[in-house]
């Protein structure tokens, strides 16, 4: 067991609000996960290496001290030819075991390739990791789809870290239904002029879950941008901490950070922790932030009752029109189809 | 060649005049029981008092200095004389009775005619002690208070003192609170009885003189229900090269259907560390306005929060932050609704100029009680160069899901769109900027007196000059 400080706020604040961190006593890994399936595309080519040993992923610097300690390998992908199919990568956790999977992914300049990862515990009550590193060339433009379906047992980790070439752009695109604790991190170093990322996350979380998230864009490039939307569902006795960082580093001129968050809370005791930053040390720069946090309006739950809806029907639907909105953006249809299956099953 | 325009920064001389303080009657440099003692026996304290001070003092030395906010090093309390009072001072409500000195840096600063023209009622505190406290014949026959609170601590309110003081902000609070429950000295007692709409400010303006010195006023405010009360501070010090420290404490209790606006222009001088501490109690149905302009101080900590404590509660914050050269000015400001169907409204501007850093720091809580409650903030800052630096780390902490909460925050540049449109309306481009500057900060502006708006804006002063070649 170590004791890790997880999704380190880069500016902390008043400790009595416990936002700064969070304290997690992690086990140590007994191996790595085999993928359930892997469908590889062409121009990817996959080998064993190492992890980096100076990532800087959203999680921190704990977690990947804790992994070092058991793992140091990685599955390295090397993508050098546009890929019009996804690579896509599947995990299914069926024992409770504690596992750990680190990869890195070198996107070559001016290609182009989505990468697909399904991580699914429905059933067990492990602890689970996964840790991507991504390096984006220059003009090149990955797009990591992350699927997360897990118990209300099971806790994951999931770590990433972006260093970004001039016009390289990282789009990500992550969706979390249930987990009793999860951590999101992820961390872009946009040092490349002109470089970009969007990041979307969805969440469902129900019963006694817990999300943490930890969000950062570091521009350190001239002209980067920003983009960063969550948009969620509490229901039941859930919580939700989000951290969203947008960092505008001295020399960034012309960068432009953008974050939205929308949460909609449906049962009383919820609760929700937002914490929206801007760091500014440049003056041609722009950063925005907005946040949205509440119930359902009641003029709307009073029409959609009139209608013959129940409460819990009406709930259902606001909290699946979220989470497809956000799934709206992966382009691989067949993963639509299967946040589709897991919201037909999320709540019997 | 293009030379950028630049805004000028605050012009202080107005504030930077100093009066010898030899003759003055301190403590020694630095914090001891004996220290604490001695302060407490000048001040005649009562027994709990000084038993209250003897403690804080424990609890200072427990708790470590912050370690989320800017840097204090340069504060060492074995260099900050914590008591330190005028040469003949004896509170006075004649202002012909007032030592020349001070009367001469209060006229400087314009107090007595503010009182004059349309303030209810004064208090002057000089150094560590109130020197001049005066409240108009109407307000007092009204049954409003307003007196030094050491005076208060003796007379017939020693009761109501002793069930409020450092209630709101206990000295566990944190270390600047708990130096203050050590070491305070000064600050005014201000009650408004039941149904009493006192139609003008009081007002309470604090001037530190002496150097290497700490200012440590306590002002205990209670608005009883049904009443209304505006209450304005005003403060500066000399500049010294050495740190001066301000670590008062201002508690607010808003009754029932009260109102209470706490309106303050900050202009301390650019040696001070100004640690200071505000916090308001809204019961049922009752309001209170923070107003805040800060413009001067080295360091600042300040986040006024307002508890809303009573159903239907409302608590609304209004500032604007100027930081320029060598000032690292962290504030913002804190609400927990602890109560249903209360509300809170948030509306900030910053602005960093000449390598000055701004911090924006708020946090809301809505807690399991609040069902109902609503909240708003908005904060926005404006980046004149590009050596300065300003963040914003709003924090929103909700319990409940029955509650609104909305935040939105911008941090950007002057735009040249604007200043082109209004370039192309017949403005020079140094006239657009500062009138963008100045319609940036009006948020405070607007909401102040007159007489202060103006001091407001001369303290700007947002001198424009530049060509453009």
């Amino acid at each position: 067991m170590s004791d890790l400080k997880l999704n380190v706020l880069p500016s902390p604040t008043w400790n009595w609000l416990r936002m700064n961190d969070t304290n997690y006593q992690m086990k140590s890994a007994d191996g790595y996960a085999s993928p359930s399936s892997i469908v590889t595309a062409s121009g990817v080519s996959e080998n064993d290496g190492i992890f980096p040993a100076d990532f800087d992923g959203g999680v921190g610097h704990d977690f990947s001290k804790a992994l070092d300690q058991t793992n140091k390998s990685a599955e390295v992908f090397d993508i050098n030819a546009d890929t019009t199919d996804p690579l896509k990568i599947a995990f299914k956790y069926d024992d409770d075991s504690t596992l750990a999977n680190r990869f890195v992914i070198n996107l070559a300049e001016n290609k182009k390739a989505t990468v697909i990862m399904n991580f699914e515990a429905e059933k067990s009550a492990g602890q689970y990791s996964s840790q991507v590193a991504a390096n984006i060339a220059k003009g090149a433009e990955l797009t990591v789809v992350q699927i997360m379906r897990f118990s209300h047992e099971a806790t994951f980790l999931n770590d990433i870290g972006t260093e970004i070439d001039d016009k390289g752009k990282f789009n990500l695109v992550q969706i979390v239904l249930g987990g009793k604790n999860v951590f999101l991190g992820v961390k872009n170093h946009m040092s490349g002029a002109g470089s970009a990322i969007d990041m979307k996350l969805g969440y469902y979380m129900t019963g006694d879950d817990n999300l943490d998230v930890n969000y950062v864009a570091s521009h350190t490039g001239k002209r980067t941008l920003s983009d960063i939307y969550v948009n969620g569902v509490l229901r039941d006795r859930a919580q939700k901490t989000f951290r969203g960082t947008i960092d505008l580093i001295k020399g960034c001129k012309g960068a432009k950070g953008n974050e939205l968050e929308d949460v909609l809370l449906m049962d009383k005791p919820v609760r929700n922790k937002t914490i929206p930053v801007i760091l500014c040390a440049e003056e041609d720069v722009e950063g925005n932030h907005g946040a949205t946090i509440g119930k359902l309006a009641k003029d709307l739950l009073f029409y959609l009752e009139s209608r013959g809806m129940s409460r819990e029907a009406v709930y259902e639907m606001m909290a699946r029109a979220r989470i497809d909105a956000i799934a709206s953006n992966i382009s691989d249809e067949d993963t639509k189809k299967r946040v589709g299956e897991y919201l037909d099953e999320f709540r019997r | 060649m293009k030379e950028k325009t630049q805004v000028a920064d605050i012009d202080r001389s107005m504030y930077d005049f100093r009066y010898s303080e030899d003759d003055a009657y301190k403590v020694d440099e630095g914090l001891t029981p004996a220290i604490v003692e001695q302060i407490s026996k000048e001040k005649n304290d009562p027994e709990w008092m000084h038993d209250f001070r003897l403690k804080s003092l424990e609890i200072y030395n427990q708790i470590p200095v912050p370690n989320w906010g800017p840097s204090i090093e340069g504060l060492d309390m074995d260099n900050i004389v914590t008591y330190v009072r005028p040469k003949d001072n004896k509170m006075q409500n004649d202002w012909n009775n007032v030592p020349t000195d001070i009367k001469d840096t209060f006229e400087k600063l314009g107090i007595p005619q503010a009182e004059r023209k349309s303030l209810a009622g004064v208090g002057a505190q000089y150094d560590s002690e109130l020197v001049y406290h005066n409240v108009k014949d109407s307000v007092a026959e009204k049954g409003v208070v307003y007196t030094d609170i050491e005076s208060a601590l003796h007379g017939p309110y020693a009761d109501m003192i002793k069930d409020h003081f450092m209630k709101l902000v206990p000295p566990t609070d944190h270390k600047f609170a708990a130096l203050h429950g050590a070491v305070w000295s000064g600050g005014s007692f201000v009650y408004v009885p039941k149904g009493v709409h006192l139609d003008f400010p009081l007002q309470s303006y604090f001037r530190l003189n002496a150097k290497g010195a700490g200012q440590f006023e306590h002002t205990l405010i209670i608005v009883d229900d049904d009443a209304y009360l505006h209450f304005i501070e005003g403060c500066s010090a000399p500049k010294y090269n050495v740190a001066n420290l301000h670590a008062g404490c201002v508690e607010l209790y808003v009754g029932k259907n009260a109102t209470l606006r706490y309106s303050t222009i900050e202009n301390w001088s650019k040696n001070m560390y100004n640690l200071n501490t505000k916090r308001a109690k809204v019961e049922e149905g009752g309001k209170v306005e923070w107003i805040s302009g800060s413009f001067g101080s080295h360091v600042s900590y300040l986040y006024p929060e307002s508890v809303l404590a009573g159903k239907g509660s409302r608590s609304e914050f209004t500032s604007v932050t100027f930081a320029g050269k060598g000032q690292n000015l962290d504030t913002g400001c804190k609400v927990v609704h602890a109560a249903p169907d209360t509300s809170s409204y948030v509306n900030t501007r910053s602005i960093s100029k000449d390598g000055g850093i701004s911090t924006f720091r708020s946090a809301v809580v809505i807690s399991e009680k609040a069902a109902g409650s609503k909240s708003s903030v908005s904060c926005q800052s404006l980046m004149l160069d590009d050596i300065s630096r300003s963040d914003t780390i709003p924090a929103m902490d909700i319990r409940t899901s029955d509650a609104d909460v909305g935040h939105e925050a911008k941090i950007g540049r002057i735009s040249d769109e604007v200043v082109f449109y209004l370039m192309s309306r017949g403005m020079s481009e140094e006239d657009a900027r500062a009138l963008i500057v100045s319609g940036f900060a009006d948020n405070v502006g607007k909401e102040l007196p007159l007489e202060y708006a103006v001091e407001m804006n001369n303290l700007i002063q947002l001198e424009m000059k530049g060509a453009i070649g």
